[in-house]
């Protein structure tokens, strides 16, 4: 822990954020523009045609939205345990995040559903977990923003992100369940095609990189923020 | 230990019954809500008992979440909280207490008005037989996860708002596996599977949420 | 440019990479333009003290 506890220190973070954005920022770039060209070039899909390039965007807005949540859970358990300073502020910065590849990843698969389904939304168990998370992502925010005294707030969103972690895997068994009695069916299915294998791990990288790019610009942004609150602080 | 949890447990019963009968309240919005539906969706009986177990424990939910936001806050803002923390009942019991007699001012309420409800929704006998069991077993989960809600926004003035957004994706597991078993047993197969889960569910949300929600209570108190 | 004629469901795929386009891009830009002005805000106090 003594190692996490070094770069726990706001100044020691913006040194050592700073040497690494410019390395963050290529990664993304390189990744978006590799994972785009192979999405765009691969042959359709026999059975779903064209259509199985939006699987290029849905995948990854989907697996980057709970690895956000999963983030926002470890920072939770750090803030916690071992009130790590820089874990609250990281964990409220990752929330707006994980609501958007949320949000994406459920408008991108309910688009996918015209072709798919014929229907833009069919209550399919991972379309319906995805828009629990999405209100699971809603309350968590509403709950950083409703609490004004900042040291309580932090206490009290870790304490509900770690409820909604125990729970995010008992939500998604109930659906899943409740989807095979009511006979749904599911965008990905059955085995994917090599060749799709390719351009769909570039673009879920992509989106992770993308993700610690701004998450990390964001814990940034807060700490100069509290840095000129404290200064307005003293001045007064 | 056992005298201090039942004193806790009477009073939190005796408060709920005086200001203003949350319990009766909770029945009222209960029946309403039931009454709603049919007003919404048509009189058709066939599909009244199609959807009565899905209705109903959408309603149970909902009227047991409206005396939620109640749970700790009328205690912290007359300090009677600081003197539960401090007597010799550990925070985590005095948390099982309020869930305790929540669920029996408001689960166990809203699940003994279940079956005339559902009589109102055409449900058939055992169909109303898994609705009622389903709802003793599950209605404490919601009392146990709104308690987390409830210590989490204690020291909100609009606490009751944000409350729902917490709580109620929390509790779609108890949703399914309660309207599913009815449902099983309407389709003609046994239910038990469903009441099962739900069960467990309702047991580790029990046996868990004291301890989150004695957490939170105590970050509020400490300053 | 054959790998823009798409099939019929170009119109699908066309909205779906838009609009993640637009939310990818418009959270790069909410969070670059908080950047500079919290560092602005910084700027301007450390002047003033």
């Amino acid at each position: 822990m003594q190692f996490l506890f070094r770069y726990a220190n706001p100044a020691q973070f913006m040194r050592l954020s700073d040497a690494a954005l410019p390395l963050l920022v290529a990664a993304t770039l390189l990744a978006f523009a590799v994972g785009l060209y192979l999405g765009l070039t691969v042959p359709p899909d026999y059975q779903q045609g064209d259509s199985v390039r939006i699987m290029f965007l849905h995948v990854p807005a989907a697996t980057a939205a709970t690895t956000v949540y999963g983030a926002i859970a470890v920072c939770s358990i750090l803030s916690l345990v071992w009130r790590h300073p820089l874990s609250d502020t990281a964990a409220r910065a990752a929330a707006p995040f994980g609501a958007l590849f949320t949000a994406l990843g459920l408008v991108t698969g309910a688009i996918w559903g015209k072709p798919m389904w014929g229907t833009y939304w069919v209550w399919d168990a991972r379309l319906t977990s995805f828009l629990l998370l999405l209100f699971i992502y809603f309350g968590y925010m509403a709950l950083w923003n409703a609490i004004e005294d900042e040291v309580k707030a932090a206490r009290a969103a870790a304490i509900l992100a770690l409820v909604g972690a125990v729970n995010i895997p008992i939500i998604k068994f109930s659906v899943e369940w409740w989807n095979t009695l009511h006979q749904g069916e599911s965008i990905v299915s059955g085995h994917l095609a090599p060749v799709f294998l390719a351009p769909l791990l570039v673009m879920m990288l992509a989106y992770l990189l993308l993700f610690a790019t701004l998450w990390t610009v964001r814990i940034r942004t807060a700490i100069l923020e509290r840095r000129a609150r404290s200064l307005m602080q003293g001045a007064a | 230990m056992s005298g201090p949890f039942v004193t806790l447990l009477l009073r939190d019963l005796k408060l709920a019954a005086r200001g203003g009968g949350s319990a009766a309240l909770a029945l009222s919005f209960f029946a309403l809500v039931a009454t709603l539906v049919p007003l919404g969706v048509g009189a058709d009986l066939n599909l009244l008992a199609r959807v009565a177990g899905g209705v109903l424990w959408v309603g149970a939910v909902l009227a047991a979440l409206l005396s939620l936001d109640r749970l700790f806050q009328g205690d912290f803002e007359d300090g009677s909280l600081e003197l539960i923390a401090l007597s010799p009942l550990p925070l985590e019991l005095a948390a099982l207490a309020k869930i305790l007699a929540h669920w029996l001012a408001t689960g166990l309420a809203l699940t003994l008005l279940s079956p005339l409800l559902a009589l109102m929704f055409n449900l058939p006998g055992n169909a109303m037989r898994m609705l009622f069991v389903s709802l003793l077993v599950g209605t404490p989960a919601v009392s146990a996860v709104g308690a987390i809600g409830a210590s989490l926004t204690l020291s909100l003035k609009r606490g009751g708002l944000i409350l729902p957004l917490i709580i109620l994706p929390l509790l779609v597991p108890a949703v399914i596996f309660g309207a599913g078993a009815v449902g099983a047993v309407l389709d003609g197969i046994a239910g038990g599977g469903a009441l099962g889960l739900l069960a467990a569910f309702s047991g580790a949300s029990v046996l868990l949420s004291p301890f989150a929600a004695a957490a939170c209570v105590r970050l509020n108190l400490s300053s | 440019m054959d790998f823009l004629a798409t099939d019929q469901w170009a119109g699908y795929v066309a909205a779906v990479y838009g609009i993640s386009a637009v939310g990818l891009g418009g959270a790069v830009l909410v969070t670059l333009l908080g950047w500079y002005r919290a560092k602005a805000r910084l700027a301007a106090l450390e002047k003033r003290s």
